[in-house]
This record gives C-alpha cells, sequence and structure tokens, in this order.
C-alpha cells in the first residue's frame, strides 16, 4: 500500500533521514517509533506529499506519489496531527464535512457520513453545533479522527495523534481506533514516540533513529529479537541508555 | 457630578443674541425651568450613587435619555420664544447644556451595555428624529445655520462619504494584499512598515501641501491624467493622502490577523488537500477577519477626521462647513460641520464593534 524507498532527506545542510526503505501492507497498522529527531514525522509528510524526499521514492497504491496530484492524492489520505488542526472558525460538524465538502458530495451525503462519524467516535449529537474550543481535549481528537475518516480514505496517516492527552483519555481512544482499524480494514500508519502505545496498537512496528532504520517487524519480533543492542535498549530489555537519550 | 450640578444651575443653558455677529448673552436653566427639570436632574445625578443593580441601571438609561431629550426641547422651546422679537436673532446652545447632555451621555453609557446600548442609542435617535421633524428646535441657531445651507450642507456630507469611499475602497484593495505578502515575508516586513509608519507621523496639513507640487506636475505633464480629475489641489491630493494614512492601519491588521493563524491548521488544511487559494479564503481569511476588521475600523474613523483638514486644499466635505465658520467666527456654522463628523465616526466605530462581536460569537 505504502512503499519507502532508499528516502534520503536533508534540511539545512543537515542529514534527516538516510537510507529507509520500508514496505507497509494494506490494511497493516505501521508503526513508526523512535525518539525526537529520528526523521519519523518527516517520514510520515513525505506519504502525503506535505514534504519531498531528496533522494529515493515513496510510492502509494504502486504510484510514485511524484507522478500524483498533491491535493488529489491528500483526499484519499486522512491526516490526524496532535494539535488536532480544527478550524476554530467551524463547526464540529463542518470540520468534519471538510474533505466531502472539498470533493463536492451532495448536501444530503455529507450530512448522513457527519452524523456516522459522529456516532462512530461516539460524540454526542449536541456537539456537532459547538466551535473546537468549547470540546475537551479528548473531544477535539475525536473530532480530528472523524474528519481524517470522513471521506472514507483507504490510507490514514496519524501523526502522535493522541500524545497531548491524558492517560485515561488516550487508553479509550487507542481502543477505538484499533476497533475501527479492525474493522474497517483501513491502512494506518502512525508515528508516536510512545513505546507502550506502539506495542498495542501495531501490527508491525519500525524502529527509527537518527534517520535510520534499527528494526522492523511485529511486537513479538522485536520484544523477542531485537536486532542490534541499541533496538534492546530502546525497548527496555538492557540496562543501557536507549539511543538518542541524554545518559 | 459637582460639575453637572454647577452647570445645571449657573452656567449659561442657552444664550441669546440679537443678531448672528453679535455676542450673546447667556441665561441659565434655573431661568427657564426653574422646578420643572432641576429636581429630576438632581435626582438622577444621585442616581449614578446608586448600587449597578440593573433595574437601578435600567431607571437610571431611562431618566438620563428622557432628560437629554427633554434639555434639548426645552432649548428648542426657548429658542422660539426669543425669536419672536425678530427673525434675525440667535439662540444658541450655551455651556450648560452642552455640560449636562455630556453628562447624561456618560451616565447612560455607564447604565447600558451590549443590546440594551444599541436600544437606547436607537430610542436617542429615534427621539431627536421627533424633536426635529416636529419643528420644536427651529429656531436653535444651529438650525438656523443649516435653514440658510440646507444645499450647502447636504453637498457638504455627501462629499464627505464620497471622499471616505473613495479612499477606503482603494486602501482595502491595496492594503489587503500588501498585508498578505508581509505576513509571508519578513523581508518585506521590514522594509514596508518603517515606511508606512512614516507616513503615519507626518502631520496631515503637511502630507497635503506636500502632495500639492508632484500631483500638480503629473496634471500639466499628462494631461489626460488632468482629464480624469487629478490636480495639485481638490479631491485627489486628499484621496491620496488619506489612502496614505489609513494603509498602516489595515496593512498592519491584516498582516497580524494572518500570522496568528496557528501553524497547526494550515499544516492540517494543507494535509487534507485544500489548495493554497482555498486555505486563503476559506481557513487564513475568517480566522484572520476580527483582526482586520479592527484595522478596517480604525482607517475608517481615521479617515474620517482626517477628511476635515482636506477641506484645506479644496476637497471639499463637512470640512469646508467648519472652516467657513472659523474664518467667519460663526460658532453655530463650525458645529454644524462637528456634529455630522462626530456621528459619521461614531456611527463607524460600533458598525465595526458590532460586526467583530458578531463574529467573535
Amino acid at each position: 500500500m505504502i512503499e519507502f524507498q532508499q528516502i534520503g532527506l536533508s534540511l539545512g545542510g543537515k542529514p534527516v533521514i538516510a537510507e529507509v526503505s520500508l514496505r507497509i501492507a494494506p490494511g497493516e497498522f505501521a508503526v513508526l517509533i523512535g525518539p525526537s529527531g529520528a526523521g519519523k514525522s518527516s517520514l510520515l509528510r513525505m506519504v502525503n506529499r506535505l514534504l519531498e524526499p531528496d533522494r529515493g521514492q515513496v510510492l502509494v497504491g504502486g504510484v510514485p506519489v511524484r507522478e500524483q496530484e498533491p491535493t488529489a492524492l491528500r483526499r484519499r489520505i486522512g491526516y490526524v496531527i496532535q494539535s488536532t488542526g480544527l478550524f476554530p472558525h467551524r463547526t464540529v460538524a463542518q470540520n468534519i464535512a471538510t474533505v466531502p465538502g472539498l470533493l463536492q458530495w451532495p448536501v444530503a451525503r455529507i450530512a448522513a457520513r457527519t452524523a456516522e462519524l459522529m456516532a462512530l467516535l461516539h460524540l454526542d449529537e449536541a456537539l456537532a453545533e459547538r466551535y473546537p474550543h468549547q470540546l475537551s481535549g479528548g473531544q477535539q481528537q475525536r473530532v480530528g479522527v472523524a474528519r481524517a475518516l470522513a471521506a472514507d480514505p483507504e490510507i490514514l496517516l496519524m501523526d502522535e495523534p493522541f500524545a497531548a492527552l491524558d492517560a485515561v483519555t488516550r487508553r479509550a481512544l487507542q481502543a477505538e481506533l484499533l476497533q475501527i482499524q479492525r474493522s474497517s480494514g483501513k491502512t494506518v500508519l502512525m508515528v508516536t514516540h510512545d513505546l507502550d502505545e506502539a506495542l498495542r496498537l501495531g501490527t508491525r512496528i519500525h524502529l527509527l533513529d537518527g534517520g535510520r532504520l534499527l528494526q522492523s517487524g511485529t511486537p513479538l519480533e522485536l520484544m523477542t529479537r531485537p536486532a542490534s543492542p541499541e533496538v534492546s535498549a530502546f525497548l527496555g530489555l538492557t540496562l543501557g541508555d536507549p539511543p538518542g537519550r541524554e545518559p | 457630578m459637582a460639575l453637572g450640578l454647577a452647570a445645571a444651575l449657573g452656567l449659561s443653558f442657552v444664550s441669546h443674541a440679537p443678531n448672528r455677529l453679535s455676542s450673546g448673552q447667556g441665561i441659565a436653566l434655573i431661568e427657564l425651568a426653574p422646578a420643572l427639570l432641576t429636581w429630576p436632574a438632581l435626582l438622577l445625578l444621585l442616581g449614578l450613587f446608586m448600587p449597578p443593580t440593573r433595574r437601578w441601571q435600567l431607571a437610571s438609561a431611562v431618566g438620563n435619555a428622557a432628560l437629554l431629550l427633554g434639555l434639548l426641547w426645552l432649548a428648542g422651546d426657548a429658542a422660539a420664544r426669543l425669536a419672536q422679537d425678530s427673525a434675525l436673532a440667535r439662540t444658541s446652545l450655551g455651556a450648560g447644556f452642552w455640560i449636562l447632555a455630556v453628562v447624561c451621555l456618560l451616565a447612560l453609557a455607564d447604565a447600558v451595555q451590549g443590546w440594551v446600548a444599541l436600544l437606547a442609542a436607537l430610542a436617542l435617535s429615534l427621539g431627536l428624529a421627533l424633536l426635529l421633524a416636529g419643528g420644536s428646535l427651529d429656531q436653535l441657531a444651529l438650525m438656523r445655520e443649516y435653514a440658510n445651507r440646507r444645499e450647502l450642507f447636504h453637498d457638504a456630507l455627501w462629499q464627505h462619504l464620497q471622499i471616505l469611499l473613495a479612499t477606503l475602497l482603494p486602501a482595502l484593495v491595496i492594503g489587503l494584499p500588501l498585508g498578505a505578502a508581509a505576513a509571508r515575508n519578513g523581508h518585506l516586513n521590514q522594509v514596508l512598515f518603517p515606511v508606512l509608519n512614516l507616513i503615519q507621523t507626518i502631520p496631515s496639513l503637511a502630507l497635503f501641501a506636500l502632495l500639492i507640487a508632484p500631483m500638480a506636475l503629473l496634471a500639466a505633464v499628462w494631461p489626460l491624467l488632468a482629464d480624469w480629475g487629478l490636480a495639485g489641489i481638490g479631491l485627489a491630493p486628499a484621496v491620496l493622502a488619506l489612502l496614505l494614512y489609513s494603509l498602516l492601519p489595515i496593512v498592519r491588521s491584516t498582516a497580524a490577523g494572518l500570522q496568528q493563524v496557528p501553524a497547526a491548521v494550515l499544516d492540517s488544511a494543507r494535509g487534507m488537500g485544500m489548495t493554497g487559494r482555498q486555505i486563503f479564503w476559506r481557513v487564513e481569511l475568517p480566522i484572520a477577519l476580527p483582526l482586520l476588521l479592527a484595522g478596517l475600523r480604525v482607517a475608517t474613523v481615521q479617515t474620517v477626521g482626517l477628511a476635515v483638514v482636506a477641506a484645506l486644499i479644496g476637497a471639499g466635505g463637512l470640512g469646508s462647513l467648519i472652516f467657513q465658520g472659523l474664518l467667519s467666527s460663526a460658532a453655530d456654522l463650525v458645529l454644524l460641520g462637528v456634529l455630522p463628523v462626530l456621528a459619521l465616526g461614531l456611527l463607524a466605530d460600533a458598525m465595526f464593534k458590532g460586526l467583530v462581536r458578531m463574529l467573535a460569537q
């Protein structure tokens, strides 16, 4: 579904990503994990062309994204970020209806889809006419996820979506996301620095550090067969310092 | 409050003169209406010290509005009685009236907020309109000046509005893109704002004068421009100067409004597949709008006031009435020019504030 081929990226002369190749199968819940500055978000943003790699290419659905029109590509891919990026001047319902609106769906279909998504994300109907600043953090992120799912994209990109939430809300949203992903069969690519989250949600985990891919595998494979001392340190399997962190 | 009280009792409420040129003789309020109005007025002033409960505020508002209209009527009535001697006689509103009126307005503004304030303003306007239509103010010097120069006044008011429109529309057309560009481009930002700030510091009269020579030259070199109305004096340099002044508030507020759009909002807008144009019109502009309107409000109010000075270089407008009045030391003619300017400024201010409040909901 998504394929990174020998990606390289430098920002301001500093290498951010060096030679990363990885492949995400349809229906997979892929997690990119690693310390900050590992290049996770940069990789994610290359999928919907918010960022272009210096070297290598990204394929979505077997076609290089470079050959796909950015706006059309982005409308086919759901996008959720940590600070939600909800439109402050639009109501919850209007926020959710953004991409269907861009795709010029008929009004009735948009209304039906919005109601459906609010039910799916356990958002009370009464919230439809509220504005984002009137919601709690957890509700805001539910709207963020609903908005990303609105046009029924095959791929969902999530950049640390739950990092700003309290532990209880995060757990609830993680469980709901997992259920939605399982029942819909969507391909999810999530960036996180929270190992707990990665192990709970990911069907496949890609551990990055300093712009390199350290290891890819299922949670079980990572935990039982860490490829290097760095990996086992990051996973907390040894007493050594995890990579990328100050001693 | 003591001031208001002194004004109510002592200072001249209206001043009467046998003709337009001689100076008038003051008549105090107690001479006009000894008990009728002074006592309720006293009570109202006391009302200011009452606890600010809703009921007291409402009573104070109604009372002050009624008092204000009553004072006006009283002045008009006195003028009508005094005018019986001769058609040349002039009765002007005196210091006593103005102070009382200001006290009333302040008390009124203090008592009402939000929608009630709007209602109070409407009620006052309606009362004023009734007094005017009923002819009870006709004999006041202000209205006599108006009656004598009805055409001139209407022309001046219309010209003033034209200057306002001819300034603000181009200022928006130029200022919005300039502000949008400044919000994105730091270099432009660093060049643009010092220039606009510099313009703002030039005294208006000096700027008008500075523009006379180059504009006259342009008109002389290209007669076509002169045919379009471009000249050293008159409307063209006035509008150009006012335009330059109004650019700063508009450009600055546009840039500030656009810069306060959160980066995450822009990122998610792009990530959802909005085109650059869609992001501007559907996301950036709506979020920037309250600040932008605040800038437009400043520009409008400022232009209403500065356009008065533009009369000095022959642009016309209400300023021409004011300067005519000043030159012939006819205070009421000055007033006839000042009051509409004041009203226009307040109206524009209230309108934009209302718009911003509506948007905030």
